[in-house]
């Protein structure tokens, strides 16, 4: 990839941050997530009283001497984590300038690299018109050059209908699903949200827009061509239309906000104007998706 | 819907120039976009209906091409037609002949004229002009560019009628003289004659049609043993047969009667025998009222003058005497006896004698006169020559006559005399007044000459012999109406008053008297009273109603005739929508800026 994004310096930050996972899912093979579950890592948790049929090895031998009782000491459980992203790849998001598939695309080797490092597994999803192309499920750091020569082959074309392509994708239990997208999408996104929480998908709403569409800079009489569809529309770009454009703006990311909220998900608008360091270190972090 | 000023129009294909100019101005510069999601979202929250709303993206260039399409019609000067009437320049002609009395159901035809043109005058354009021009004997213009519709329809109604003849054809060249003074105009002819529009453009409104009318075309007498033999002749001009009552007055006695019944087209002439000779004037009358009732009347004055005695000294002479035995009214006595004292006659001839003594009273009239006369220096006998007969009063209607004289005398022109004929410088003839009494003479024998043998010569008798006498003229023995009635017959008259039927006096001066009495438009008898040599006198004039419009006036429908022809300057009547529209146009205008103003 020739995006500059993976300089040894940037992936040095990288390397300190990883993906901000609350809910662990239980099941799954052990990764370096730490789940709430208690388990076997090398890592302490707390202190219990013995009980009938714990692993005598874990009983903390220095507190019997202190307490005379039997402590068992337990451990965190490191587990992994399916991460799912789903990357838009209709043509709407080979808009805008700098491109929104640029951001969208690194944004998804951003997480997918903070994946790997974190040992979790990783599948990246493209959708496109109403299906989905899944990248073998990754894992292990040395797995990330496999998923940068998939990121490099995406084209953006055609429409995408989000909620019919992802139900396409079946998953194998919990996990993280991100959606990076500019939602300029067919299809119900609450019927999405629904299958996601069928799943255990934890979901976050990684929501890409151009400057150009956050404020338009469009004067007098345009006919307006969707690249989608190539259907136009004549506007007389009038400073009520403007304002009107704006409202409508902002209705439909709050909308997009309280439907994330609704099922428990994370919404971050993005610009795809912004640097990726301060829609990493600035956006996502406050947003605590990634720490 | 009409329109003034349809040149206008003309300018409509600059309606296209503001479409074409929304056409280039309406090419939207493409824009590709990511997607129409939120656009679509925005547009629908400003779009109610997308019909409308395709309009309403329009809506200012429909108004514009509205607005221009109004004002090219506003400039085309539009009108709701309303009626047939005309505006610009109307000329309107009303026939008021003799036939324009012809009634339909009680009202003539010179009425539905009026009404008719006054509605036309009520209904044009208020830029009209009017001139108004009345026909009867003669082509009146009544007034001429007067733009005031009030004082037009004052002046038509005004408009009395006429029993005079008279034709639109005779004074079409006047009309078209006065249509052509004009850029354009319209002439309105409102006639019962069939006349044509020619090259000028209007409307022929033809008023003629058929009628019940039986009319008298002719009355005249004749004198038979102290008894008038009287003919009147009957016309009837109806598509029907008529039965009609037929009445003759002497003065206002009843002198006879007689029924009639005449086929469609016929005439009869009907005698009245045996009627005495007192009376000074007759009167025919058809009893039964018809559709014309001005030709039911006519009149006819019968001969009253006594006549004039003439005396004459001849010894062969037959051309006078056949010449003044000719002229009604003379009784010429003869003699060739010089001896007798002759007096009680009103003149006296000498041809070629001399009486002993000449009588007192009387004038006289000396041919050839011989050495001796008191009145002239005699001379002696000369070559004669061509002979011309001068202008002068005495010698009318045979001015510039000439004959030719084979001798005559070198008669000095006595001071009191005008010569009447001359060879070279002599004088052949004079007349004229010396110590109150009329002498006349000639220089030549009358056998010397060829004048008998001329024209000129029994008029030249009747001239001389009616001045020495004091003779008057007879006149006819009646004249149609609108005819000049002549008042020379009489010489010497003072304070000539004419009396017409309706009774109206009219006083003659005495420069009038050669024009003649021209105010003859009533049916009647008219009395002349005037003076002459201190007596009072007065004589009667019959006027008829002309012939020729009774019998014209029911020669049946025929179409008018309407040509519109240049339509400049010309407005058909109506309620004009110029304002209206340049109103609507000023708010379709502020329409246009308002919605201007609210689209941004």
């Amino acid at each position: 990839m020739g995006n500059g994004i993976f300089e040894p310096e940037f992936l040095k930050r990288l390397e300190r941050l990883s993906i901000n996972m609350e809910k662990l899912t239980a099941a799954g093979s052990g990764g370096l997530r730490k789940s709430r579950a208690k388990g076997n890592s090398v890592e302490f948790s707390d202190f219990r009283e013995y009980a009938y049929g714990d692993d005598l090895r874990r009983v903390d031998w220095n507190a019997y001497g202190r307490f005379e009782k039997l402590f068992v000491k337990l451990f965190m459980e490191e587990r992994e984590t399916m991460v799912n992203i789903f990357l838009d790849c209709s043509k709407s998001m080979d808009f805008g300038t700098p491109k929104k598939s640029v951001m969208g695309i690194q944004l998804a080797a951003v997480i997918a690299f903070l994946a790997l490092n974190n040992m979790d597994r990783l599948c990246i999803n493209l959708l496109n018109n109403d299906t989905v192309i899944s990248s073998n499920v990754l894992g292990g750091r040395g797995q990330f050059d496999r998923c940068a020569a998939f990121l490099d082959k995406i084209r953006f074309e055609g429409t995408t209908n989000m909620d019919k392509a992802i139900k396409m994708k079946k998953f194998g239990g919990r996990g993280l699903s991100l959606v990076i997208s500019d939602f300029f999408t067919q299809g119900s996104l609450e019927d999405l949200m629904k299958y996601f929480m069928f799943y255990k998908q934890d979901i976050v709403l990684l929501h890409v827009l151009s400057p150009q569409e956050i404020n338009p800079e469009l004067q007098g009489q345009i006919r307006l061509k969707d690249s989608e569809t190539g259907e136009m529309v004549d506007v007389d770009l009038t400073p009520s239309i403007y304002d009107k454009y704006r409202q409508t703006l902002n209705n439909f990311i709050s909308s997009l906000k309280e439907i994330a909220k609704k099922y428990g998900g994370t919404y971050v608008t993005i610009s795809s104007g912004d640097s990726l360091e301060k829609v990493l270190f600035e956006d996502m972090i406050t947003t605590q998706i990634i720490k | 819907m009409g329109f003034n000023n349809p040149y206008a129009w003309a300018l409509l294909p600059l309606v296209g120039l503001i479409i074409l100019m929304y056409m280039l101005k309406q090419q939207h510069e493409e824009m590709e976009i990511s997607s129409l999601y939120l656009w679509e979202k925005v547009l629908a929250q400003s779009e109610v209906k997308k019909p409308w709303q395709k309009l309403k993206n329009n809506i200012l260039m429909l108004m514009q091409l509205l607005a221009a399409f109004l004002i090219i019609m506003a400039l085309s000067n539009p009108f709701l037609t309303k009626g047939k009437a005309l505006g610009g320049n109307i000329i309107i002609v009303i026939d008021r002949s003799g036939s324009m009395n012809a009634s339909y159901e009680g009202k003539t035809r010179l009425d539905i004229a009026k009404s008719m043109a006054e509605k036309a005058i009520v209904e044009s354009d208020n830029s009209s002009v009017f001139t108004l021009i009345s026909i009867d004997k003669t082509a009146n213009v009544e007034f001429s560019g007067v733009a005031d519709k009030q004082e037009a329809i004052k002046a038509v109604e005004s408009l009395e009628k006429t029993n005079m003849s008279g034709s639109i054809k005779v004074h079409l060249s006047l009309i078209k003289s006065i249509y052509k003074q004009f850029e354009s105009a319209n002439v309105l002819i409102y006639t019962d004659e069939e006349v044509a529009l020619e090259d000028m453009s209007g409307e022929i409104i033809a008023l003629g049609g058929y009628g019940s009318n039986v009319g008298i075309g002719h009355i005249s007498y004749s004198q038979d043993s102290g008894e008038y033999t009287v003919l009147v002749r009957v016309e009837n001009s109806s598509q029907e047969t008529e039965k009609r009552e037929l009445a003759l007055y002497g003065e206002d006695r009843l002198l006879g009667l007689k029924d009639l019944e005449l086929a469609p087209g016929e005439s009869s002439n009907v005698l009245f025998e045996g009627i005495d000779t007192v009376y000074k004037y007759l009167m025919a009358e058809l009893t039964e009222e018809d559709d014309l009732p001005e030709d039911n009347r006519a009149y006819l004055v019968l001969e009253s003058t006594d006549p004039k005695s003439v005396l004459l000294f001849s010894e062969k002479n037959i051309f006078i005497e056949k010449a003044l035995s000719s002229i009604k009214g003379l009784e010429v006595y003869k003699t060739d006896d010089i001896n007798i004292s002759a007096e009680g006659y009103d003149l006296y001839i000498f041809d070629g004698i001399m009486p002993t003594k000449l009588p007192d009273d009387g004038s006289l009239f000396f041919v050839n006169p011989r050495e001796g006369n008191p009145y002239f220096k005699s001379g002696e006998t000369i070559e004669g020559g061509r002979a011309d007969i001068l202008e002068h009063s005495l010698n009318e209607n045979i001015d510039g006559y000439n004959f030719y004289i084979g001798k005559m005398k070198a008669l000095e022109k006595p001071y009191w005399a005008d010569a009447l004929i001359k060879v070279g410088n002599n004088t052949a003839a004079g007349a004229g007044v010396y110590e109150g009494r009329k002498i006349a003479y000639t220089a030549f024998d009358i056998h010397d000459s060829d004048f008998p043998l001329d024209a000129s010569f029994p008029i030249f008798m009747y001239n001389i012999a009616a001045y020495l006498t004091d003779m008057e003229h007879q006149g006819k023995s009646y004249y149609f109406t609108g005819e000049i009635i002549p008042l020379n017959f009489i010489s010497g008259i003072q304070e000539a008053v004419m009396e017409d039927p309706d009774g109206k006096k009219t006083s003659i001066g005495e420069e009038l008297l050669d024009y003649g009495y021209s105010d003859t438009n009533s049916i009647g008898i008219y009395k002349l009273s005037y003076k002459k040599d201190q007596d009072e006198r007065e004589r009667i004039l019959a006027v008829n109603f002309p012939r020729e419009e009774g019998i014209d006036a029911f020669q049946g429908q025929w179409e008018g005739e309407r040509k519109e022809g240049n339509r400049r300057g010309y407005s058909l009547m109506g309620l004009n929508l110029q304002a209206p529209i340049i109103i609507f146009v000023l708010l379709l205008l502020a329409a246009e800026w308002m919605v201007y103003i609210r689209g941004n």
